[in-house]
């Protein structure tokens, strides 16, 4: 076998014809369980050979897939990119960018050392979704290593931007050595795990609600249905509820003072060392360069007392994968960016409301209608099953009354506050440092930071409605582990949303559009006013690294 | 606002979304059948809802053979700019994707079986983020889009 060497193309080649025995040895252990029932079943006709003969078809077409897959199965490197053709009835082709290349894994299962060959696996930052990076899984050790290398080449000659930095890979990180920023004390511990559970006080109040509706209810229907139903019979299951929910409850807020208890957020030179746990002590270093956003939450409970949670979305690169981690438990929201700012200042910026600019009036009628007409299609649905439910044509549920989806309308109020809320908290705003803030609202709250270059792409909807008046949901795509995360806007002037799309995009960046600023005026309280930013002064070096990395390209 | 992304489908993408869509109605209408011959013969389910409901999904799956590939074809829109691909489809909800060159990961070119017999192929773009189609462009434009999109990735640096 014999490859190119490292700087030149590889010629379009196939994988080690050892990944045929490979790839049916996995598909047949798929047969195993099956075939060992089998063999120590009793076999009295000849079922046994029935099933070996299935087996051996299986084998066949395995093994014709295979081959066809081998022989479809192509790789090359021409110019900058890898290029790889595959699929037998979908056929594929993959370009994958040098430039874009983070990781070249080579590895070996136990079975590939059999075979004396080895994987390959190519990565770049859209791994983590299925599929989505370059696997090949025979070759021999030295063609992988000189594909490696080829692959390399571009790499080593720029500067891995997130992975070394000045301050980067000087001795490890100890939690000694970093600096201490916050430590969250035994009170709030408890503040933050009392609010932490949504569901259980949830259930709690379902329950509560339903012991009083009990009372206030004239004991005939209570024993009328009782009569009908025996072990399910509401009486019985709404002491159960309330048991239920506040065993949850309690157990949500162990749970929370197990994981939180002891939390400390440090900083060291340009990581964030985040350490919890009382039981298990968890530590988490983030480099605040591979942090693509913050989001400030402010749950169901948390909101009225102005209390809120801090998070990150943070990127992954080559083999560790994408995560988003709790960067501190509970705090004022009033204090959160200051707490941000204290370690990723590169993400601080102003979020409070009046900072925001948000949706036209003629939004809220949108917001209204929506969540209203979803809310009484909710209704109508259960209606429809309670009706089917009870109609005889199955008569399951015998104490189930067909108009109790009826009483979901009780918590159309709820909804409508929820909508109106929704409406207030929209918001957005770009700071001078090209961090972008978006609000979403109701009974709880999210507001997400994320810096321009770290929006992966954006999305603008408009509905049949939102078209006739106008407007416009705005969504940003943001890297995270899993599947990817976003943050969205609901119902803005289709004009903003697109001056936004337009202001953030590549083309967006320099200081030209007039348009903008007259889009910008259109809005109400928008303030980019750089003085509000609590710590400018330091912003300045989140764009440095950037402009780094730009100046090294041209070289 | 900007205007729409100047470039069409392949005009064949209407016929090959046209067959994927009555196979899918040979398909529902098989379940339909089955069903509803069990739900009469076996339960007392009132006929005419039985007529009503497998009727409606008969319709629906019969939609997807005409109007529905027409529309979807005229609302789908695409563009290679330098620094972004611009995208816009669907006619209910009107969707309009901007993806960043800077921010595109690898690009992907895909034929499934009904797309190789009419000569259209799948262009996929993956970011950090999750991936965006270019669905049934004519197999040269694809290639070359694809081509196109991975040299411009390797031009805009990743951010």
């Amino acid at each position: 076998m014999s490859m190119d060497l490292a700087a030149a193309d590889v010629a379009p080649r196939r994988q080690h014809p050892a990944v045929i025995l490979l790839d049916v040895g996995r598909s047949l252990s798929a047969l195993i369980l099956p075939l060992l029932v089998l063999a120590i079943s009793r076999g009295e006709d000849n079922r046994q050979l029935w099933f070996l003969g299935i087996g051996g078809v299986w084998l066949v077409i395995s093994a014709i897939y295979q081959f066809v897959a081998w022989r479809q199965f192509t790789f090359e490197v021409t110019g900058s990119e890898l290029r790889v053709h595959s699929g037998v009835l979908e056929r594929k082709e993959r370009l994958v960018p040098l430039e874009r290349i983070q990781a070249v894994d080579i590895h070996e299962t136990p079975l590939q050392r059999l075979a004396g060959v080895v994987g390959v696996r190519v990565e770049t930052a859209a791994g983590g979704a299925e599929g989505a990076d370059v696997k090949i899984g025979a070759l021999t050790r030295a063609d992988a290593e000189l594909l490696r290398r080829r692959l390399g080449v571009t790499r080593q000659s720029r500067p891995v931007a997130a992975t070394s930095g000045p301050g980067l890979g000087t001795g490890p990180v100890t939690p000694a050595n970093g600096e201490l920023i916050r430590r969250l004390s035994t009170p709030e511990l408890l503040l933050a795990a009392v609010t932490s559970g949504t569901i259980g006080p949830a259930l709690a109040v379902v329950g509560f609600a339903s012991q009083v509706i009990d009372d206030i209810l004239p004991e005939e229907i209570w024993s009328r249905l009782a009569l009908d139903a025996t072990a399910l019979s509401p009486r019985a299951l709404i002491p159960l509820v309330v048991l239920v929910a506040v065993i949850a409850w309690l157990l949500a807020i162990a749970g929370t003072v197990l994981t939180y208890g002891g939390f400390e957020l440090r900083r060291f030179e340009d990581r964030v060392i985040i350490s919890h746990g009382l039981l298990e002590r968890r530590r988490r270093t983030v480099p605040v360069a591979r942090m693509q956003a913050i989001v400030v939450t402010e749950g169901l409970l948390r909101r009225p007392l102005g209390l809120a949670s801090v998070s990150f979305e943070s990127a992954g690169y080559g083999q560790e994968s994408g995560e988003s981690g709790v960067l501190w438990p509970l705090l004022r929201r009033t204090e959160a960016v200051a707490l941000v700012a204290s370690v990723a200042p590169s993400l601080a910026t102003a979020i409070e409301r009046r900072e925001l600019a948000g949706p036209p009036p003629r939004a809220l009628s949108r917001y209204l209608v929506a969540d209203v007409a979803s809310w009484l299609a909710l209704c109508g649905i259960v209606l429809g099953i309670g009706w089917f439910l009870t109609s005889g044509l199955v008569a399951w549920l015998t104490w189930f009354q067909w108009w109790w989806g009826g009483l979901l309308l009780i918590g159309l109020p709820v909804v409508g506050l929820n909508a109106v809320l929704r409406f207030r908290d929209a918001g957005w705003r770009i700071d001078p440092a090209q961090l972008l803030v978006i609000s979403n609202g109701g009974l709880t709250r999210k507001t997400t930071i994320v810096p321009r270059r770290r929006i992966q792409f954006q999305t603008v909807n408009r509905n049949v409605f939102q078209r006739r008046a106008d407007l416009a949901t705005l969504h940003m795509a943001i890297a995270s582990g899993g599947a990817g995360g976003g943050a969205a806007v609901d119902h803005l002037d289709a004009g903003v949303a697109f001056g936004i799309v337009d202001r953030l995009g590549p083309a967006g960046g320099q200081p030209v559009a007039d348009d903008w600023t007259a889009e910008r005026t259109m809005t109400t309280e928008t303030s980019d006013d750089a003085a509000r930013v609590p710590s400018q002064t330091k912003i300045p070096h989140g764009s440095d690294e950037k402009e780094d990395a730009s100046h090294v390209r041209h070289d | 606002m900007r205007p729409p992304p100047a470039h069409h489908l392949d005009p064949r993408a209407r016929t090959a979304w046209r067959i994927a869509g009555a196979l899918l109605t040979a398909v529902v209408l098989v379940v339909v059948v089955a069903v509803g011959y069990v739900l009469l013969r076996f339960t007392a389910f009132p006929p005419w809802l039985v007529w009503t409901a497998g009727g409606l999904a008969v319709a629906a799956a019969a939609a997807s053979v005409w109007p529905v590939p027409d529309i979807e074809w005229r609302h789908w829109r695409y563009e290679i700019g330098e620094r972004e691909v611009d995208l816009q489809h669907g006619w209910i909800v009107v969707t309009r994707t901007l993806v960043p060159m800077a921010q595109i990961q690898h690009v992907d070119t895909r034929r499934g079986p009904l797309e190789r017999r009419f000569g259209l192929a799948t262009v996929v773009l993956y970011t950090a983020a999750g991936a965006s189609e270019i669905p049934a462009l004519a197999d040269a434009e694809a290639a070359e889009v694809r081509d196109r999109i991975s040299a411009l990735a390797n031009l805009n640096q990743q951010l």
